[in-house]
């Protein structure tokens, strides 16, 4: 086989690889900025402060995608709540704007996608913290996990 | 003039295929996993199978792959879901305790694969037909930060993001053959839609991977509307799929329920094939 031909042979697997299930990209963390004690901090999805994901899958996908959430987070001193209200969440297929249409939904309950080729799920997560006056200062964490699921 | 090394060296489609390659915009996301493999089929004679995952984004990420049992069912309004259980009867046809995961935690740099190899020892014995597991590949990127500097009261709150990937694994023994019954077609007309349902039955001894297409003819036979439904039947589905009838005029329509062996989101050469099989009843819209 000549180099040409080997090189073009390489290359036609580099470009089709495998089949591919999805991806799931973390866009944007989600940032309330300045927290308060004494006071809610909501962030809402249309907020460029919200959380935001991208799932994409290569050849379509027919399934779901669910969050479980923490409903505190710890950290050196009494748990810091945090909570999530049934319109926090938001989806919409192929456009990365969450103002102008899409589904709002409770980021509590799972979410049904059917996408096709090349199409993206766009997905937003808002939240709430209220630190009491009396938090102790110091840092607070917790994890928030995204299962994408496919139905097959 | 000395003559350019590399990459001009080489003739013009080459270089041209080489430099379009170069020229993909690379996409600087922070956490971005790709799984490979949208389905894992293994067959008992290699016992054997691997899943890639791809690190797409600019920072490392921690993986772990481990398995569970679950398939999908219909609710109650039929939307599927992963039935998934916390005690197995030793009459499932799990799989999920069979496989082991080389390396089961791995660290992939960014803008690079790995590759997790999976092996499969089932008990001696096994009767013919398919088993079933799912996949997670679960992963830790970075944190989000959900305070920035912290106020007078110097509380800061952090939120770590972990993201699962649920993917379908099939461990197949001796022959096995699949197949779906339809039954109860029924549908109501919902606003600017026709809302039905079929109950789909498995058929064999392996699941049914495939799609329903369902389509809505006038009475001259003109498809008016045509949806199509991925699914899995692994014993029984009853699900939900809706036809946009808005604009057509009143009148008698058949409505038709077709089960395809394929579905868009798959390639064909992972699934079963079977026998098209097709119910249908009459509808009349008001």
């Amino acid at each position: 086989m000549s180099r040409r031909r080997v090189i073009l042979v390489l290359f036609g697997f580099a470009l089709s690889g495998q089949p591919v299930a999805g991806q799931v990209t973390t866009l944007h963390n989600l940032t309330f900025g300045t927290i308060t004690s004494g006071t809610t901090t909501h962030v809402v999805y249309t907020s460029s402060s919200a959380a935001q994901w991208q799932i994409h899958p290569t050849l379509g996908l027919t399934g779901t995608f669910q969050f479980t959430l923490p409903t505190t987070l710890s950290g050196p001193g009494a748990s810091l709540s945090i909570t999530y209200s049934s319109s926090d969440g938001h989806w919409r297929a192929n456009t990365n704007n969450p103002s102008t249409g899409g589904t709002t939904f409770d980021p509590h309950n799972t979410q049904s996608i059917a996408l096709v080729l090349s199409q993206n799920v766009y997905v937003w997560l808002g939240a709430s913290v209220s630190p009491p006056l009396n938090q102790k200062p110091g840092t607070y964490t917790g994890t928030v996990v995204l299962t994408v699921t496919g139905l097959l | 003039m000395p003559v350019p090394r590399g990459l001009f060296m080489l003739r013009s489609p080459i270089r041209a295929a080489l430099l379009a390659l170069l020229l993909v915009p690379a996409r600087g996301f922070a956490q971005s996993l790709m799984v490979a493999s949208p389905i894992v089929t293994i067959d008992d004679r290699t016992r054997t199978g691997l899943v890639v995952l791809i690190n797409d984004g600019i920072v490392p990420m921690e993986a772990s792959i481990s398995t569970f049992y679950g398939y999908p069912v219909t609710d109650s309004l039929g939307r599927m879901y992963l039935r998934t259980f916390t005690d197995l009867a030793d009459t499932m046809p799990s799989a999920a305790a069979w496989v082991q995961c080389f390396p089961r935690r791995l660290h992939i740099e960014p803008k690079s694969r790995a590759t997790v190899r999976l092996l499969v020892t089932p008990p001696a014995n096994l009767a013919s037909g398919e088993y079933w597991a799912r996949l997670v590949v679960a992963t830790k990127g970075g944190q989000i930060s959900l305070g920035g500097l912290p106020d007078s009261s110097g509380i800061e709150a952090k939120l770590d993001i972990e993201v699962r990937s649920v993917v379908g694994l099939f461990y197949r023994v001796g022959a096995v053959k699949t197949g779906v019954a339809l039954a109860n077609l029924r549908s109501t007309e919902q606003g600017d839609s026709l809302v039905g349902r079929v109950a789909l039955t498995r058929q064999g001894n392996a699941a049914f991977v495939g799609s329903i297409k369902a389509q809505l003819r006038d009475t001259i036979g003109n498809v008016r509307a045509e949806r199509l439904l991925p699914l899995g039947v692994y014993y029984t589905l009853e699900p939900r799929f809706s036809l946009p009838v808005a604009g057509l005029p009143p009148g008698r329509y058949a409505l038709t329920v077709e089960a395809l062996s394929n579905r868009p989101d798959l390639p064909s050469n992972l699934l079963l094939s079977t026998v098209p099989v097709q119910t249908s009843v009459e509808v009349r819209l008001e």
